[in-house]
Parts: structure tokens; sequence; C-alpha cells
């Protein structure tokens, strides 16, 4: 039992990291109706950044100048580049974010090389134990973190103009622009939101027990694409269902992998896209995914 | 010509290579409610979409002419900038935004109209339209067609506009639902809102309006005060629908073409 726990502990810490990631995947797509493929590469950048600077600034002020750092990233994306494709059909800035990713993620992995780059977080290596069950201190610091981010994101998604542009802008580019909305503003905004968030995803990512920041970091990224999808393309809440149950699903693939071995190994690598197929079976827009509202 | 209002000078419009406006001139004095008739195709959404430049949506662009609200240019503004200086418009087929509540649909409309006005906007809107205010927290998309007509006019109203810009507002609204319509047009301009109505409802615009114009294929055919419009045979026979025996007889003698220009 305690290592069932243990287990599915451990899945909703790494399920909320997702999360983090698939928020932003989220928020472009609704902001741009864009699917980002470079999003793996602003998360690599974000967390470079903290990486290079804590030992010169401590880890907290390196940490958020990482956030600003993909944050102006993603803005610089869509300023420099995506802002040229709006209003071309959506396939055409999708494929553009492809050549972004290229570009941002040789650049970087360039930089980092063969190095495991620590992040210097200050949790370490410590474990909390509870009884018979041990979680590590960072995997509660990602859950915490990741919770008040995503609430934080919620409210202001809810409540403030800033969400009500978005949403309205999400749901009719042309009439928004009709009430004066300013869909440039709109799309820079989000793209800056989807770069800090994965910045913080990119700290959780890389703190204990995985060795630090390398250049397969991006790949652990590429597993929120799973989550955002099965979720539905469209939906916060999707999102966050769509994260946690990746992050569950790896997490118990992986703590069961020796009763799994007529598997072959490396199971949890593979579960989430299994997950992701399986629901786009039966839901083929995603959990909470909208289809094509028609008009009584 | 320059004077207060919204003014339309010699506009052409393409997509590509298709013109679907020809050099049309129309002007909205201050306070006034004006009409411009056509049928499908003719172009009426087009000039609304010139007006609040939002032609890029849809491939076009503005080939010539200039639009103008009191003598200050809006034809080179981005479409924030215009409702900004104050023109504002209601979608055709109304275009709430289905997924958000009716409060945030209202929210929405005040984004573009500047912060300090929303309470007073929203005053207003709420006595225009009570049922507004009962479905606050109601999702759009579940409003009725009249409902959600309502809820796009209130929006656009939220920006505080001095010139409004309808389009269709009567479509697909059963005959007492759209009376209801041309009743709260007819108060929005009584507050002081000129309004620019693109109808295919004839008998209706021409009943609010003061002044009208008829667009043809890109073009503007008739124009002048709306009662002269409406009792004009060629408009009676097109729009109106009424078949008057002496009418068709005559302009078959005469040919249809002779009452091509009306000067008000």
């Amino acid at each position: 039992m305690s290592t069932l726990a243990e287990i599915l502990l451990n899945g909703l810490s790494l399920g909320s990291v997702y999360a983090l990631i698939a928020l932003g995947f989220v928020v472009i797509f609704r902001a741009t109706e864009v699917v980002n493929f470079a999003h793996a590469s602003l998360l690599l950048a974000g967390g470079y950044v903290t990486a290079t600077l804590h030992d010169d600034l401590g880890f907290w002020p390196a940490l958020l100048v990482g956030i600003a750092g993909a944050a102006l990233v993603g803005a610089a994306v869509e300023f420099l580049v995506m802002r040229r494709y709006r209003g071309s059909d959506h396939s055409v800035p999708a494929i553009v974010t492809i050549g972004v990713d290229i570009l941002l993620t040789t650049e970087l992995t360039r930089r980092i090389g063969t190095d495991v780059l620590a992040l210097g977080d200050p949790w370490g290596d410590a474990v909390l134990k509870l009884g018979p069950i041990s979680l590590a201190h960072t995997r509660i610091a990602a859950f915490v973190a990741a919770a008040l981010l995503i609430t934080a994101f919620l409210l202001a998604f809810r409540y403030t103009s800033w969400g009500v542009a978005m949403r309205a802008a999400a749901e009719s580019a042309e009439t928004a622009a009709l009430m004066g909305v300013r869909l440039g503003r709109v799309s820079l905004g989000a793209w800056a939101v989807a770069g800090g968030l994965a910045a913080v995803a990119a700290l959780f990512l890389t703190v204990f027990p995985t060795p630090g920041l390398e250049r397969a970091t991006s790949l652990a990224a590429l597993k929120a694409f799973p989550a955002a999808i099965l979720g539905g393309l469209d939906s916060t809440t999707g999102a966050l269902v769509g994260g946690l149950l990746v992050g569950v699903t790896e997490s118990l693939a992986t703590g069961y992998q020796s009763d799994l071995t007529f598997l072959g190994r490396g199971l949890g690598d593979l579960a989430p896209y299994l997950v992701m197929v399986a629901i786009l079976l039966v839901r083929p827009s995603g959990l909470f995914g909208t289809k094509e509202l028609a008009r009584v | 010509m320059s004077g207060a209002g919204l003014a339309v000078q010699g506009l052409s419009v393409g997509y590509g290579p298709v013109r679907a406006l020809r050099r049309v001139s129309l002007e909205v004095p201050e306070g006034a409610v004006v009409t411009v008739l056509g049928g499908n195709g003719a172009g009426k959404s087009t000039l609304l979409r010139a007006i609040s430049r939002t032609l890029s949506f849809h491939g076009g662009a503005v080939t010539e002419g200039t639009v103008a609200l009191d003598g200050r240019r809006l034809d080179t503004l981005a479409p924030d900038r215009v409702v900004a200086a104050g023109v504002c418009q209601v979608p055709e087929g109304r275009q709430v935004f289905a997924r958000m509540t009716v409060a945030d649909n209202l929210r929405a409309g005040a984004l573009g109209g500047g912060g300090p006005g929303r309470a007073q906007a929203l005053d207003r809107v709420h006595a225009l339209f009570p049922v507004l205010a009962e479905r606050a927290n109601q999702r759009a998309g579940l409003l009725s067609g009249g409902e959600q007509q309502m809820l796009a006019v209130a929006r656009a109203l939220m920006a505080a506009p001095r010139v409004l810009l309808l389009d269709e507002p009567s479509l697909g609204l059963a005959p007492l639902m759209a009376r209801r319509i041309a009743d709260t047009v007819r108060e929005i301009n009584a507050q002081g809102t000129s309004v620019l109505l693109v109808e295919q409802n004839a008998a209706l615009a021409l009943r609010l309006a003061t002044h009208a114009y008829v667009l043809e294929v890109g073009e503007i055919t008739l124009s002048g005060p709306a009662g002269e419009l409406a009792a004009s045979d060629e408009v009676r026979r097109r729009y109106l629908g009424v078949v008057d025996e002496d009418a068709a007889a005559d302009a078959e003698t005469t040919g249809a073409r002779t009452l091509t220009r009306w000067e008000g």
C-alpha cells in the first residue's frame, strides 16, 4: 500500500508540472489557434537562464530572471515571427513553430553541450518521511508551486480584463477585434505567459531525483503534449486533468515496471501516449475539448 | 460635407481581384439614423467591415476613398482605434461569445471603450435590456436568438460609441422580436447615438431611418430621405414587396431606371 501511495503522490507532483506546461500550450492555442511546437525550447531556455545565473545571483533571483527570460523569448518569438503569419491558415504558423523550435533547441543544446547543469535549488535531495511513505522535498515543492501558479492563472483568466480579452479572442478573433480587443497584445501576452510557466516547469523537471538540466530535458517536456491533447487543446481544465493523468500514469508504469517486464522496459515513457490514444479513440476532441457549438 | 458625423467618401473595396464596392459615398450626420438597403451580395457587410477596419479578416482591402468621423480619418487606424474613436459594430449573425457568460460578454464589449464609463454603460444597457441583468451569469450560447441579438447590441453599447453600426439586426428573428429590436434602436438613437443600419428588411429599416441609401452590386443606386424612398415605386416594388399595377405598367413603358437618383 505504501508503495502505491508513494507512486500516486509522486505521480500527482509530476503531473502538476506537466499541467503547467500543458497550460502554456492551451493558452497559446486559445489565443491564437496555433499549436506551439516550440514550447519545449521555451522551457529549455528558461531552465538554461536559471542554471547559468544561480551561482552569481543566488537561486531565487536566478529563477525570477529565468522566468522573465523565458517569457521574453516567448514574446520575442510572437513579435518577430508569429505575428507575420497572423490571418493565414492555422497550419502554416504551426509549422513555423517547428522551425522556431529547431533553431532555439539547436542553439541551446550547443551551449549546454554534454553538461548536466544544476539549477541550484534549495531542496537538494532531502526526503520527508510520513510513516511508511517517503517523499522528496522537491516533489512537494513542485506540487505546491504548480497549484499556486495554476490557481493564480485561472483566477486571472476568469476575472481580469486580460482574461476576458483572451477568452473573447479565443471564441472569435474578428468579433473580438470589433469590440476593440487588441489581438496583437492578446497573442503577445499568451506567448509570454506560456514562456513563464514553462520556465517554472523547467525547474521542477530538473531537480532531484533528475540529475539536472541537459539536452534531453526538452524531451521530458514533450510529455506535456499528450497531456494537452487528451484534455482537449482548447480547455484549461483539460490541461490540468490531462497533466495529472499523464503524470500518474507515467509514475504507475515506472513504479510497477518490475511487474510489467513482459511488456519490455521503458513503459513509463510510453504510457502517456497510450493513454492519449485510448482517450482520443473514445472522445476525439479530448476530455474537455469543445466541439463546435452550433447557433440555435 | 465635412461636418459632424460619419462620412464615407468615394470608397472602393476589393477582395483580391473581386470588386465589392465601387466609389461609395454616404453620410451619417450626428444624431441621425441612416439605413443602407440591398440584397444579398450587394456589399452591405463589406461597407461596414471597411468602416470598422476588419476587411483583413476576409482578405479584403480598401483600394480608394476615405472614412472619417468628424473630419478625422478612420481608414488608417487599427480596429481597436476605430472603436476607441467612437464607432462600434454589431456584427451580422449576432456573434455573441457563446461560451462566455452574459456578464463577461458585456465586459468584453467594454474593453475597447476605455475604463471609467463601464459602470454607467452597464446601467444603460441593463435599463435598455432588463433581461440581460436577469441572465447575467448564464452562458450567452443558451440565450434565445432575440436575446442574443439584444446582447450583441448591448455589448457594442458598452464601448459607449457615438456611431453604432448595425448589420442586419432583424435577420432570423420573429416579426415581434424584430419590432422590439427596432424600438430599442430608436431609443438608443434618442439617447444621442447615431446609427448606421444595414438591412434587407426594407420596411423595418425605412420606418426607423431618416435617410436611406440603396446599394446594388457594390454601388449606391438610390438615395434620399427615408420617407421619399419608401414612397418611391422602384423601392416599393423591389424591396417592400408591394405590387403596384400602375407602377409596374409605368415601369414597363418608361423603363425601370427612370428613378435612378433622389437627392434629399
